[in-house]
């Protein structure tokens, strides 16, 4: 009989038991050391909460999604649709599949304010620290994500992390040679297949095995014409070096084409709820302008709509992470986990008219060249043009852990360098709708002078640095941990500006900004009793002002020969890094029948910046928002099964507040907004979640359901969203036949069973705009919002042989 | 047609029904069904994943299991005399497997406080203020101990009450165990199993503790320790593990996860 465990958890239990008989049957034998036998610890698991919690603790408000949950999502799933039941976060999708993306709010930090982490690397924009969480993993591939509300972990790659961190895990290759299928069908024509094979262990010794899985999905959108399509290859290595060193390494590829589903404001919502894109092709003339609404224009809101296929959101990307990691005695273990980033992709507003200009020294570049090739310099022409953006993104994380009598020492530095290079240009369209090159890389339009056009052309090189240490300190027989943590995050950008067309670019300049704040926190937890454990801490945390605060800096430029004779540079100094302190307390029970967890938080919030894209000015602008506090209250619990039921449910009321007026503009004259007392924009007094669940046998069911309260707008809270609420039904059967196929198993997933209508925020980590009541306010003007997927549902046949 | 003008404004509570009509479909057939034991196929592992914490949640039919030595050998005083009662229950304990035992098994602290108060009673009551997991002292022990073996009881009866000891160390460590939570834990998702000593004196206090054999990764090798540091051990049954002042443990805990 073998005494270790295999991975049949069942034999597994069996042989545990079978080992403590033997145990004890042997030792009325012998007098020495008793052999109690084993005892199985697993990590994870359907065991506690349907799988939407694990027995956190530590001295943070932290959650974790498991892999059991993540196996009964629809495969398309985002990682923001897995995280939505969590305590503080509030997240959505533009459609249900969750194949374009979406938006998470947590305690009111938006998502480009969180840290993201894909098996320890950062995947934030560079620039913006913007998330595109669809691009990320396939679910199949991803074993769990966690979430620390409030708090960045001290050990985390952030500088954009004001408002804590979001970890996705890759699962590894499994032991045993072997695969994975996986085909869905849906409404919308949704379509998606999945194909995974697993090495298995090989080696001498085992040491090796790998994985490597594809996907391919689309899907319709819910309204309007157009559809997300999207190719996506995982690969994973684990390779024991030695019995103590080891590397993993994984690779994540992604390719996506979505259309862009269009925003609305709540009138145009009222008038048509399904208001999108048109299918009607914007046609060219022979000569002349085509900024004419029978033509390219489109951006009047009671004009018609832009052509769905000049919105586009081109993207490609590819994420390696990798680790080494050596135990060198008891004591030490060293690890270097090395990674490289690089995505390239195109968006914004596509659908422009450029403006020819016959061959003129005293423009760049002597001036746009013949567009439409009809031999005139005169014609406004429509053209695609999209802000693309290329990143090249190495990075390193050293770390070592060291114990040395009750204190466990993480100690460690990041080190990144990001090269990210933001260009427009256009290319031209046909009357078909055909785009010369979508991905806009070839077939560009250029000036006279031969170079390309474009509306913006620069390049940040960034270096991202953190030094760490924590200390965990075990005190009164492992009663008292103390967690006293402290991290030096630096980052400094190097911004290039080439001269373009684009407003504020139109001359050559270089900027280098440094930023950088020492970030302490201090935890602690307290075993109470048997099931009780308080746990408390307090974290500063920083995030560093988007690249694009230096853009645009430009004024009163004239050109000579096509080149920058003066010009003037207006630094704009007034974003900084915006800064937080977490204070976080709270409970938690460890039960027999179900685990709770309730924490209590505030967070101050100085120098907040909120940024939004502005559809009337189209642009994206950034404001200093001065300083804000968060306060309220979370609250999770999770069941054990009982008779094949499991429950877990969550609640969050977050009390945010605005502590002064903004400084702004009104019709180009200093303005005070008044702010102060304002609730901060798109973060709701209360949100409740809860997943029912049953399993027996080969039959799962789940329905879920979420409530998001009433949302304001606006900064001055003169327009706000409803409450709405959604229930999600998912179910799975694992089919009664074998053979060579493991586990068949089909699924259900309903998402949105009630078919609610509602919108959503825009994204942007502040509000979308200042004011609703007077558009002349610097930022005033109507709100446009996302409108919430309907009813989807989609079927999923998945085996493993 | 007229059916769909029908039913489109009353698509939400139609959903509903549904919704709660296929629910109730997928469930209430099996929850007819008699209960039968999972088959022990790795497909359930790979779909439900449900077994996992198996042994901490399987039974709560047992009764009076591992504590009732405990309590049972103090009504007879004189320790020697008294022995041969709890012959009886012995069977009973030992042949049930640990890990059903467990979840009766109440928190390990009233397991500690139950069987002090009866072990209170049994010796003259002369050294033990107010310890209470102790029946017999530590120093005391080396005294009161050697007339324990110099009559044996029967090896069966001392046996089965070690036995008991055993199974309650194992649920105290069954309720008490836990993967490692923190972010280094959770992203480098080590896997193994660490084989970890524990030295125990009779009054249940822990004299010291340590790796056997590594699991190749620290953390989880200091999880292990931190959480045999962290529990409060009851204190040996008189006859158990007679004639030895400290008993040392040894146990494997096995971290896992499914990919």
């Amino acid at each position: 009989m073998k005494c270790i465990p295999d991975r049949f958890q069942m034999k597994l239990l069996a042989s545990a038991i079978a080992c403590l008989s033997l145990s004890h049957a042997s030792f009325a034998q012998t007098t020495k050391a008793t052999d109690l036998g084993t005892v199985r610890i697993a990590g994870e698991g359907d065991n506690l909460g349907a799988g939407q919690m694990i027995e956190e603790d530590g001295a943070k408000g932290r959650s974790t999604v498991t892999k059991a949950a993540i196996d009964k999502a629809r495969p398309s799933s985002n990682p923001y649709q897995l995280l939505n039941l969590q305590p503080g976060v509030n997240a959505y999708s533009f459609d249900a599949t969750g194949l374009f993306g979406g938006n998470l709010r947590i305690r009111g930090f938006n998502s480009d304010q969180l840290g993201f982490t894909i098996n320890g690397a950062p995947v934030n924009d560079s620039g913006n620290f913007a998330v595109f969480p669809q691009e990320y993993a396939d679910v199949e591939n991803l074993c769990e994500i966690f979430v620390t509300q409030g708090s960045a972990d001290t050990d985390a790659p952030h500088v954009g992390a004001s408002g804590g961190n979001v970890g996705l895990v890759s699962c590894g290759p499994n032991d045993n040679f072997g695969g994975k299928a996986s085909f869905s069908l849906g409404q919308l024509n949704f379509r998606r297949a999945f194909l995974r094979v697993d090495t298995g262990a090989i080696g001498a010794n085992r040491q090796f095995k790998a994985f490597v899985s594809v996907s391919h999905a689309e899907t319709d959108k819910f309204k309007g014409p157009g559809k997300a399509k999207r190719d996506h290859l995982d690969a994973g290595i684990e390779w024991k070096l030695t019995s103590d060193t080891a590397f993993t390494a994984n690779l994540l590829y992604n390719n996506a084409v979505n259309n862009n589903y269009m925003t609305v404001t709540k009138a145009q919502f009222a008038t048509n709820p399904n208001a999108d894109f048109t299918t009607n092709v914007p046609q060219h003339l022979a000569s002349g302008n085509e900024n004419t609404t029978a033509n390219f224009a489109y951006n009047n809101v009671t004009g018609p709509a832009a052509y769905y296929g000049y919105s586009l959101n081109p993207f490609e990307n590819y994420l390696i992470t990798s680790r080494l990691q050596s135990r060198i005695n008891e004591k030490l273990t060293l690890s270097a986990e090395p990674y490289f980033w690089y995505g390239y992709g195109t968006g914004g507003t596509q659908q422009v008219t450029l403006t020819e200009n016959t061959s003129s020294g005293t423009r760049l570049g002597n001036g746009i060249g013949d567009i439409n090739r009809n031999g005139l310099l005169t014609d406004t022409v429509g053209v695609y043009r999209g802000s693309v953006t290329e990143t090249h993104r190495p990075g390193i994380t050293l770390k070592a852990n060291y114990a040395v009598a009750n204190h466990r020492i993480l100690a460690g530095y990041w080190f990144e360098q990001v090269n990210h290079k933001q260009t427009q240009p256009a290319t031209t369209v046909d009357n078909s709708g055909n785009i010369a090159d979508l991905w806009l890389r070839g077939s560009l339009v250029t000036l006279n002078n031969g170079a390309l056009y474009q509306g913006r052309d620069y390049t940040t090189k960034s270096i991202g640095q953190s030094a760490f240490v924590t200390d965990t300190v075990s005190l009164d027989g492992e009663r008292l941990k103390l967690m006293p943590a402290i991290r030096h995050t630096t980052i400094k950008r190097d911004f290039e500006n080439r001269a373009s067309l684009g407003t504020g670019l139109g001359a050559d300049y270089s900027v280098s900004r440094s930023y950088g704040r020492t970030l302490p926190s201090l935890g602690a937890t307290y075993k109470l009793s048997e099931p009780l454990q308080v746990f408390g801490n307090v974290t500063r945390n920083m995030r560093a002002p988007s690249n694009f605060v230096l853009s645009g800096w430009v004024s009163a430029v004239t050109y000579a020969n096509g080149a920058v004779a003066s010009s003037t540079l207006n630094p704009n100094n007034a974003i900084v890094e915006e800064t937080s302190t977490n204070f976080e307390g709270g409970l938690r029970y460890f039960g027999e029948h179900f685990n709770a967890q309730g924490t209590v938080f505030r967070t101050n919030f100085q120098n907040r910046i909120a940024s939004a894209f502005n559809p009337t000015t189209t642009t994206v602008t950034d404001y200093n928002v001065g300083d804000t506090r968060m306060q309220g209250v979370e609250f999770q619990a999770g069941s054990k099964p009982y008779k094949g039921w499991s429950f877990f449910g969550s609640a969050t009321y977050t009390d945010s507040k605005m502590l002064s007026d903004l400084a702004t503009q009104k019709s180009g004259a200093a303005y005070t907004l008044a702010t102060s007392g304002m609730v901060f924009p798109d973060t709701p007094k209360t949100m409740l979640a809860a997943v029912v669940q049953y399993t027996e046998g080969p039959v799962m069911a789940a329905l879920s359901g979420k409530f998001v309260g009433k949302r304001y707008t606006t900064l001055a809270n003169d327009e706000f969203l409803d409450g709405y609420h959604t229930f999600d039904f998912d179910a799975g059967y694992r089919l009664p036949f074998s053979g060579w196929m493991k586990s068949p198993t089909i699924r259900l997933n309903v998402t949105n069973i009630l078919n609610k209508r509602y919108l959503l925020a825009n994204s942007g980590s502040g509000g979308n705009i200042t004011t609703t009541l007077d558009s002349t306010v610097r930022g005033g003007g109507s709100p446009s919002y996302y409108v919430g997927a309907p009813r989807f549902a989609s079927i999923s046949f998945s085996a493993e042989f | 047609m007229s059916v769909y003008a029908w039913a489109y404004p009353r698509r939400d509570p139609i959903a509903w029904v549904s919704a709660l009509a296929l629910t109730v479909m997928l469930v209430l057939p099996i929850t007819q069904r008699p209960f039968q034991p999972r088959k022990p196929d790795r497909s359930i592992e790979a779909f439900l994943e449900r077994v996992v914490d198996q042994p901490a949640q399987v039974p709560p039919s047992r009764p009076v299991p591992v504590v009732a030595p405990a309590v049972t050998p103090p009504l007879p005083a004189p320790p020697a005399a008294a022995r041969p009662t709890t012959s009886p229950i012995v069977p009973e304990t030992p042949l049930q497997p640990s890990a059903e035992a467990q979840p009766t098994i109440a928190a390990p602290k009233p397991a500690a406080t139950a069987s002090a108060p009866a072990a209170a009673p049994a010796p003259a009551a002369e050294s033990r203020p107010e310890l209470p997991p102790s029946p017999v002292p530590r120093q005391t022990a080396l005294t009161s101990l050697p007339p324990l073996a110099a009559v044996p009881p029967p090896a069966a009866a001392a046996g089965a009450l070690s036995a008991g000891y055993e199974s309650q160390l194992i649920t105290l460590l069954e309720r008490n165990k836990r993967y490692p939570t923190g972010r280094e834990a959770r992203l480098t998702r080590p896997r193994g199993i660490v084989r970890v000593w524990l030295e125990l004196s009779r009054a249940g206090q822990l004299q010291g503790t340590g790796i056997e054999q590594s699991s190749g990764s620290n953390l989880l090798d200091q999880q292990t320790l931190a959480t045999v540091r962290g529990l409060s051990y009851p204190p040996f049954p008189e006859q158990a593990f007679a004639g030895m002042a400290t008993h040392r443990f040894v146990v494997n805990l096995s971290y896992e996860l499914t990919n």
